[in-house]
């Protein structure tokens, strides 16, 4: 049984279809990257994942399981935007996900906002808009979830927590989870991929392990990804 | 699952209802304290104002409630709050559910401060020697089965109205984010919430026993069985409207629970 089974998945925001039919395995144990220009469809696909999105055809299952309750005690996920309330504070986001996600490790998480330098007493809408980010990133990189969600984790990241961002994901690897990654930095994260997944036209383009990709087509994924993508 | 929801959505609203809580508490003691001083002309200004104050607080109260509760559910299911809300391993009942007990919660303090601060403008006109009458004649009043359930019933309808109220906003902002409606979603949360009330209205108005001639004929009827019956009569038909009142609030939660599961769309 596959991590994530999707099949003729569709989708469509008001005339306009977003996914058309798409097709897509995930299995365990892999970090893939979700490839595609904007508007491609990365983001929806990885809310209909979630649980965000309800509103679609075909079958997605995760686990074996359709989308549920179940799921979502399985995904951890990282949007793009920030999603605590702004009167919040660390400490008090900590105990939120303590209480609803079973596999939480808060002592990692108070590690990994010391590490980034975070105030667990300060609010969180006091926060610049990067430091939201790292916290959110903490939280969710903080779980011993089966299948990480990260929609454009670089997102608005300087260089240096880029390179910290990257060695926890890598971290996070383990046989038995996934780590399914979105970006447009394709250049600075390409190294830590196993598998890519490109999507073009509301489906999947191409689907296959990073390493055959670079050595049948003799180029790097970011070399890759503009030639699919140009013009 | 349900308990830590309401636990977090308590904590969320916490500081906002526990100022207001304090303001009115303060004024509400207030008032009653007034009387105790000298009776003069600046007792009586004191006491008008206080008044005045009570009686804007019991309606500020009752407005922060139901936009608090609107707002409140509209950022953390629809907001950017909701991409942690729906990411919960939460089941769309138990979502929901919890959410409207942590609202009812609130409603109850909202409902009890308010009864407070009514109260306080009464035993305010109450002089300190005519206390201990004052005390005597409501234990006395309230020892009498039916006025004790007329004065229940009375504030049972009050309590359930605004329970009533909360599960018409979850269900009017529900209705008002779903994925074929892209824009202009706050204004039309704000417009089914009238617009709903208003149907129910007219739906209460079409049953003879609930319809305006009908409820002024029970009272017509209430007032010539005398002083006493009145409020039994007053309970049967406020027991009525309570039932009316659940039975709405289960729809507007049914179709509320259905909608989420069903039809949720971050965008």
């Amino acid at each position: 049984m596959s991590l994530v089974e999707i099949q003729n998945l569709e989708h469509r925001y008001g005339n306009q279809t977003v996914l058309a039919g798409l097709n897509l395995t995930l299995e365990e144990g892999e970090i893939i990257g979700l490839l595609g220009p904007n508007g491609v469809g990365k983001t929806t696909l990885m809310k209909i994942l979630c649980g965000l999105i309800q509103n679609y055809e075909g079958s997605v299952r995760i686990d074996g399981q359709p989308i549920g309750v179940h799921s979502k005690a399985m995904i951890s996920y990282l949007p793009e935007r920030t999603y605590f309330r702004k009167s919040e504070n660390v400490k008090s986001a900590i105990g939120m996900f303590r209480d609803f996600f079973a596999d939480f490790d808060e002592r990692k998480a108070l590690e990994m906002a010391l590490d980034l330098k975070l105030d667990s007493k300060q609010k969180i809408g006091s926060m610049s808009k990067g430091m939201q980010e790292k916290l959110q990133l903490v939280f969710v990189m903080s779980r011993k979830a089966k299948l990480f969600v990260l929609d454009e984790p670089m997102g608005g990241i300087d260089p240096t927590t880029r390179d910290y961002i990257l060695n926890t994901i890598l971290h996070q690897y383990t046989e038995n989870s996934s780590i399914l990654l979105s970006t447009h930095l394709v250049h600075d994260v390409e190294q830590i991929f196993d598998r890519a997944v490109f999507l073009k036209q509301g489906r999947v383009f191409l689907n296959e392990q990073v390493d055959i990709l670079r050595a049948e087509t003799g180029m790097s994924m970011d070399q890759y990804f503009r030639e699919v993508y140009r013009g | 699952m349900i308990g830590k929801v309401i636990k977090h959505d308590l904590r969320a609203s916490g500081l906002l209802y526990g100022v207001g809580f304090l303001i009115s508490l303060f004024i509400a003691v207030g008032t009653m304290l007034n009387r105790n001083t000298f009776y003069s002309e600046n007792m009586l200004l004191r006491a008008s104002i206080l008044m005045t104050a009570c009686i804007v607080c019991v309606a500020a109260l009752v407005l922060l409630f139901l936009i608090h509760t609107a707002l409140r559910y509209d950022r953390s299911m629809y907001g950017e709050e909701g991409y942690l809300t729906f990411t919960l391993p939460l089941s769309a009942p138990q979502l929901v559910l919890g959410k409207f007990a942590a609202a009812v919660i609130w409603a109850l303090c909202v409902s009890a401060m308010c009864g407070l601060l009514l109260f306080s403008i009464l035993y305010s006109a109450v002089s300190v020697d005519a206390a201990d009458a004052f005390w005597r004649e409501v234990t006395g009043l309230l020892r009498d089965p039916e006025v004790f359930y007329g004065l229940a019933s009375t504030a049972g309808v009050m309590i359930v109205s605004l329970i009533e109220n909360v599960a018409l906003i979850f269900a009017a902002i529900t209705i008002a984010y779903l994925p074929a409606i892209r824009r202009g979603n706050g204004i039309l949360a704000v417009i089914l919430y009238f617009g709903i009330g208003f149907v129910e209205s007219k739906l209460m108005n079409a049953i003879p026993g609930f319809s305006e001639q009908g409820i002024e004929m029970a009272l017509d009827a209430a007032l010539a069985e005398g002083e006493m019956h009145f409020f039994g009569a007053l309970g049967d038909l406020f027991s009525a409207t309570m039932i009316w009142g659940v039975v709405f609030t289960a729809l507007y939660l049914t179709v509320t629970i259905g909608l989420v599961r069903k039809f949720t769309a971050l965008r």
